[in-house]
C-alpha cells in the first residue's frame, strides 16, 4: 500500500504530457495574470514553475535534453544570455513576435524575446532630497550621502546584472571606482526593493536604488507615498535597464503551443495588462507606460546589452562581494 | 547452522548496502576537490573570508547564548521553585516549534525600520538563541534532575552557600549535557539557511547557494559544502564525546531527589515574569502576529499562489518520508543488531551523520550523483527499451527523497535503535528457536514491540520535513512547492501577509512532538536510581 501510494506521487509529480511547462523567474505575486488569461483563452493547461533565474537556469542546463519544461522566463537579460549560451533555447522566426518586439528587445536569432523592461534608477525621498540633487549613479557616491544610502542586498540578480552592464561598458576600473565610493557610503544593505523604497519613506535612508515598477505599485496604492524617482545619467548613456525575456526551450516537445504563448504574451493588449498589474514598461512601442511612472516624464534609456551583461554576470558578482556590497 | 549464516549475511549486507547509499553522497563531498575539470577554490575566494568569518562569529555568539540561557532556565527550574513551574517549565521547550526563518519572519514583519536592527550577525544570534536554547536547556535539566541532593549537601556542610554549591557542583557535573545541548543547538544553527538568508548574513550554508546559483559554479559549492561538513563533523564528534561521559556522570548520582528552594518576593516574580516574557516573545507573540496576518491575508485575496497544492504537498511529503525514513531506520537498526560485522556497524554509524549536515549540501551532494544516474537510466532506456521515461530520479520526488533520507536518517535511527535496544536478545533467540526467520522475528516480535519507537521516529522526520527548506527548494519536482518554500518566498519578497498562512501551519504541526515530548517525558523523579538498561538518546529526544 506505501509502495502504491508512493508510485501515486511519483506519477503523480512527474507531470503529464500535454501541459505546457514554464520556468518563469517573475514574482508570483500578481505577474501572473496574463497566463492565467492565457490558459483560459486557449483552455490549455499551464504549469508555472517558480525559482530565481539562476536557479531555473541551473535546473535547464542539469535537466538538458530531458527537462519537461517548455518555455524560460527570465527576468533579466544576463541569464537570457547564458541560456542561449548554453544551448537551452531553440531559434522562433515569427512575424507577429517580430513586428510586436522592436529590434534591439529581441535576440537576432530569434531565442529570446523581450517580455517587459525594467528600469533600475535612483529613489529619492520627496521630503529630504530636493529633487535634481541627485542625477548620476555614480552620484550615489557622493559624500553628502554618507548613512542616507539604502541598496538592496548584492545577490539579487538586478543589481547583478546592473553592475555588469556597467563593467560591459565602462570597463572594470570606472565601476570599481564607482562602487568603493558607494561603499564608502556605508549604505544600508536591505533585502528588497520593496525594503528600499519602505526605508527611504519612513526616514532611515534618503536615496537608494530600485526598479521603477516598486514605486509605480507603492504609488498606485497610496498616492502620497513620499519617493520620487530620478531618472538617471540623461546627459550621459542614460537609465539602466533591465530586460524580463522569453524563449523556447529547445528540448519542447510542444514548439507550437510554446510560440504561441510568447505571441499571445507580446499582444499589446496583454502588454497593457504587465503595463497595469506590474508598472512595467513594455517591449511594445505603441504601449503607453503606467501613469505612476509616466508622471515623473520620459526619459533616455541606455540600450540594452544582453550580450554585454551576460558575459561580465560572474565577474560583477565577484567584485560585488569583494568590495563588500552584502 | 549453515543456512542460519547465510541468511545473516543477507541481513547484514542489505544493511551495509542501505547504509552506504545514504552515506556516499556527503562521503563522496570530498571527491569534488580533485575531480572535475571544475574551478579550484581560489576562483571564488572572495566569498570565502566572509563566509568564515560569520559563521564562526554565528557559533561563538549561538553556543554562548544558548549555554547561558538554556543552563540558567534549566537551573532555575531544577534548583528553585516557584508559583507556576510546572507550566514554566514545559512552556520553556515551546521555541522548539518555531523554526527560525519562520520567528524571522514574524520579527522582520513587526519591527520598527523593517528590522533593519536585526539584518546583522547579531540579529541573527539573537534570533538562533531564542529558538534553539531548548536543546540545552532540555539536556541541563535531565541531568540536573538526575542529580541527588546529597551532591549539593556535601559542599553546603563545607560552608558553602547554596548558590555556590550549584554553581561549583551541580553545574560541571552536567558540562557533558550542556555540552551536548550546545553542540545539538550550533549544528542546527549551522543547517540553517531560511533564517540567515532572509537577514542577509553570509554564512557558509549562504555562500554555498550564492556559489551554485550567482557565481555559477557547483564544484566550487561542493568544495564549500565539503568544509563545512568538517565543521559540523568536528560538532557531532564533540556531542559523541559528552555523551559518552554523561553516562559515567549519572552512575554516580544515586539516593534523594534534588529539593528545590522556594523564591519569594521579588525573586519569585522575576522567576514566573523571565521565562514568561521570553515564551510570550519567540512562541506567543509570533502566533498572535501570524494568525492576524493570515486571517487579513484571507480576507483581503492575498494568499500565496497554489496554497493549496503547497499544503497538500507539505502533508504528503512529510507523511510519505516519514514511512520511508523510517523504514529505512528500522533496516538499519534491526540489521545491526542481528549483525557482529564491524563493517556494518561502522557504514550506519557513518549513514547517521547526515542529521548535522546542512539540507542545502544534502542537496547538493545528491543531486549531482543522481542527475548522473538518471541521464544513463534515460540513456539505458532508450537503447534497451526504446521508451524515454524521462528524469525518475530529479525530475520527481525521488530525488527529494533521497536526501530526506540522507538528511533525516539519524533521527528516526536513533528512535528506534534506542526502543529496539530495550527488547531483550532472548526475545529474538526464543522466536528464532520456534522456527521463526529473522523477518518473521521482526514483523512479529519486534515491530509490534516498537510501536511507541516506531510512531517517534515518524513524528520526529514528518515536522522536520514540514518546515525543511533548502534541500526541498533545489530539488523540489515541478509543482512541488510546499508551505515552507510558500513562506520563504513571500518573506524574500517582503509580502509578510502572504507569507503568515503556511508560517502559521508550520508552527501548528511543528507543536505536535514537543506536546509528544512533554507527554513521554512525565512527572520529575522523588528519586534518583542509577538508569538501567540503554541510556537515554538526547538527539532522538529533543530534536525537533
Amino acid at each position: 500500500m506505501v509502495l502504491a501510494a508512493f508510485v501515486a506521487v511519483v506519477i503523480a509529480t512527474s507531470g503529464s504530457g500535454d501541459e505546457l511547462v514554464i520556468y518563469t523567474a517573475r514574482s508570483h505575486y500578481g505577474e501572473e495574470q496574463p497566463f492565467k488569461d492565457y490558459a483560459s483563452r486557449t483552455g490549455r493547461d499551464l504549469r508555472l514553475f517558480g525559482g530565481s533565474a539562476s536557479e531555473l537556469y541551473e535546473r535547464l542546463e542539469s535537466e538538458g535534453s530531458r527537462s519537461k519544461a517548455d518555455v524560460l522566463i527570465t527576468v533579466d537579460a544576463a541569464n537570457l544570455w547564458r541560456a542561449k549560451e548554453a544551448g537551452l533555447l531553440q531559434p522562433v522566426r515569427s512575424d507577429a513576435l517580430d513586428r510586436e518586439v522592436p529590434r534591439d528587445l529581441r535576440d537576432p536569432d530569434g531565442e529570446w524575446y523581450g517580455l517587459t523592461q525594467r528600469a533600475r534608477t535612483i529613489m529619492r525621498s520627496t521630503n529630504r532630497v530636493k529633487a535634481g540633487e541627485v542625477i548620476t549613479y555614480e552620484g550615489l557616491g557622493d559624500p553628502r550621502w554618507k548613512g542616507r544610502l539604502c541598496l538592496r542586498s548584492g545577490t539579487s540578480e538586478y543589481n547583478g546584472d546592473f553592475i555588469a552592464d556597467r563593467i560591459a561598458k565602462d570597463g572594470r576600473a570606472a565601476t570599481e571606482h564607482m562602487l568603493r565610493r558607494w561603499m564608502a557610503n556605508d549604505p544600508k544593505f536591505l533585502g528588497s526593493d520593496i525594503d528600499v523604497l519602505d526605508a527611504i519613506a519612513e526616514g532611515r535612508c534618503d536615496v537608494g536604488l530600485a526598479n521603477s515598477y516598486y514605486l509605480g505599485r507603492e504609488l498606485a496604492e497610496d498616492p502620497s507615498f513620499p519617493v520620487a524617482l530620478e531618472w538617471a545619467d540623461q546627459r550621459g548613456r542614460g537609465t539602466h535597464v533591465n530586460l524580463s525575456g522569453i524563449g523556447v526551450v529547445r528540448r519542447t516537445d510542444q514548439r507550437s503551443a510554446a510560440v504561441g504563448l510568447l505571441e499571445f504574451l507580446e499582444r499589446p493588449m496583454e502588454q497593457r495588462v504587465f503595463v497595469r498589474n506590474n508598472k512595467e514598461f513594455p517591449v511594445a512601442p505603441e504601449v503607453r507606460a503606467a501613469p505612476e511612472i509616466a508622471r515623473f516624464g520620459p526619459f533616455k534609456r541606455d540600450p540594452i546589452d544582453v550580450r554585454g551583461a551576460g558575459a561580465h554576470l560572474e565577474e560583477a558578482v565577484r567584485l560585488m562581494n569583494d568590495l563588500g556590497w552584502e | 547452522m549453515g543456512v542460519r549464516r547465510t541468511r545473516l549475511d543477507g541481513w547484514a549486507l542489505a544493511t551495509l548496502v542501505a547504509a552506504l547509499l545514504v552515506a556516499g553522497p556527503l562521503v563522496a563531498l570530498p571527491l569534488s576537490f580533485v575531480a572535475g575539470g571544475g574551478r579550484s577554490v581560489t576562483q571564488f575566494s572572495g566569498f570565502l573570508p566572509d563566509a568564515v568569518r560569520n559563521t564562526a562569529l554565528l557559533l561563538v555568539g549561538v553556543g554562548a547564548g544558548t549555554l547561558v540561557l538554556g543552563t540558567g532556565l534549566a537551573l532555575l527550574v531544577s534548583f528553585c521553585d516557584f508559583p507556576g513551574r510546572a507550566w514554566i517549565e514545559w512552556a520553556l521547550v515551546l521555541p522548539l516549534a518555531v523554526p527560525g526563518y519562520v520567528f524571522t519572519l514574524f520579527a522582520l514583519g513587526t519591527l520598527p525600520a523593517g528590522g533593519a536592527a536585526i539584518r546583522s550577525p547579531l540579529g541573527a544570534i539573537a534570533i538562533f538563541t531564542v529558538v534553539l536554547y531548548p536543546y540545552v536547556y532540555l539536556l541541563g535539566r535531565a541531568a540536573f534532575l538526575s542529580q541527588s541532593q546529597a551532591l549539593i549537601e556535601a559542599p553546603r556542610g563545607l560552608g558553602m552557600s547554596s548558590t555556590r554549591a550549584v554553581l561549583r557542583v551541580a553545574v560541571p557535573l552536567a558540562r557533558p549535557a550542556i555540552l551536548g545541548g550546545t553542540a545539538l543547538a550550533l549544528m542546527e544553527a549551522l543547517a540553517d539557511f531560511g533564517t540567515v538568508n532572509l537577514l542577509g548574513v553570509h554564512t557558509f550554508t549562504d555562500a554555498i547557494y550564492r556559489v551554485w546559483f550567482i557565481a555559477f559554479d557547483r564544484q566550487a559549492a561542493m568544495q564549500l559544502a565539503a568544509l563545512l561538513v568538517s565543521v559540523t563533523l568536528t560538532l557531532l564528534v564533540l556531542e559523541r564525546l559528552a555523551r559518552g561521559r554523561a553516562r559515567y556522570h549519572q552512575l554516580a548520582a544515586r539516593g534523594q531527589a534534588i529539593a528545590a528552594a522556594r523564591l519569594r518576593g521579588p525573586a519569585a516574580v522575576g522567576a514566573v515574569a523571565g521565562p514568561l516574557a521570553l515564551v510570550g516573545i519567540v512562541v506567543i507573540a509570533p502566533l498572535a502576529q501570524l494568525s492576524t496576518w493570515a486571517v487579513r491575508s484571507i480576507r483581503d485575496g492575498l494568499l500565496a499562489p497554489e496554497f493549496a497544492v503547497a499544503a497538500r504537498n507539505s502533508l504528503l511529503l512529510a507523511l510519505m518520508s516519514a514511512v520511508l525514513v523510517g523504514g529505512v531506520a528500522l533496516l538499519l537498526a534491526y540489521g545491526l543488531r542481528g549483525s557482529r560485522s564491524r563493517l556494518t556497524a561502522g557504514a550506519v554509524r557513518v549513514a547517521t551523520i547526515g542529521y548535522g549536515v546542512p539540507g542545502s549540501v544534502v542537496a547538493v551532494s545528491v543531486i549531482v550523483p543522481l542527475a548522473w544516474l538518471d541521464h544513463r537510466l534515460d540513456d539505458a532506456s532508450n537503447t534497451v527499451f526504446g521508451a524515454d521515461p524521462g528524469l525518475i530520479l530529479t525530475g520527481t520526488v525521488i530525488g527529494l527523497f533521497a536526501a530526506y533520507v540522507v538528511r533525516f536518517l539519524a533521527l528516526a535511527f536513533q528512535a528506534v535503535e534506542t526502543s529496539l535496544l530495550r527488547i531483550p536478545q532472548d526475545l529474538d533467540e526464543a522466536a528464532r528457536g520456534l522456527g521463526a526467520d529473522r523477518l518473521e522475528v521482526l514483523a512479529r516480535v519486534h515491530v509490534p514491540l516498537l510501536r511507541a519507537g516506531l510512531a517517534t521516529a515518524a513524528l520526529l522526520v514528518f515536522t522536520e520535513v514540514m518546515k525543511e527548506l533548502p534541500a526541498t527548494l533545489l530539488l523540489r519536482p515541478l509543482g512541488g512547492d510546499t508551505l515552507a518554500i510558500a513562506v520563504w518566498q513571500a518573506t524574500s519578497e517582503s509580502l509578510f501577509r502572504t507569507a503568515a498562512l503556511p508560517a502559521l501551519l508550520i508552527v501548528l504541526v511543528g507543536l505536535l512532538p514537543v506536546a509528544l515530548m512533554i507527554r513521554l517525558s512525565g512527572r520529575r523523579p522523588a528519586a534518583i536510581e542509577p538508569s538501567e538498561g540503554p541510556e537515554p538518546q538526547p538527539l532522538a529526544a529533543t530534536t525537533m
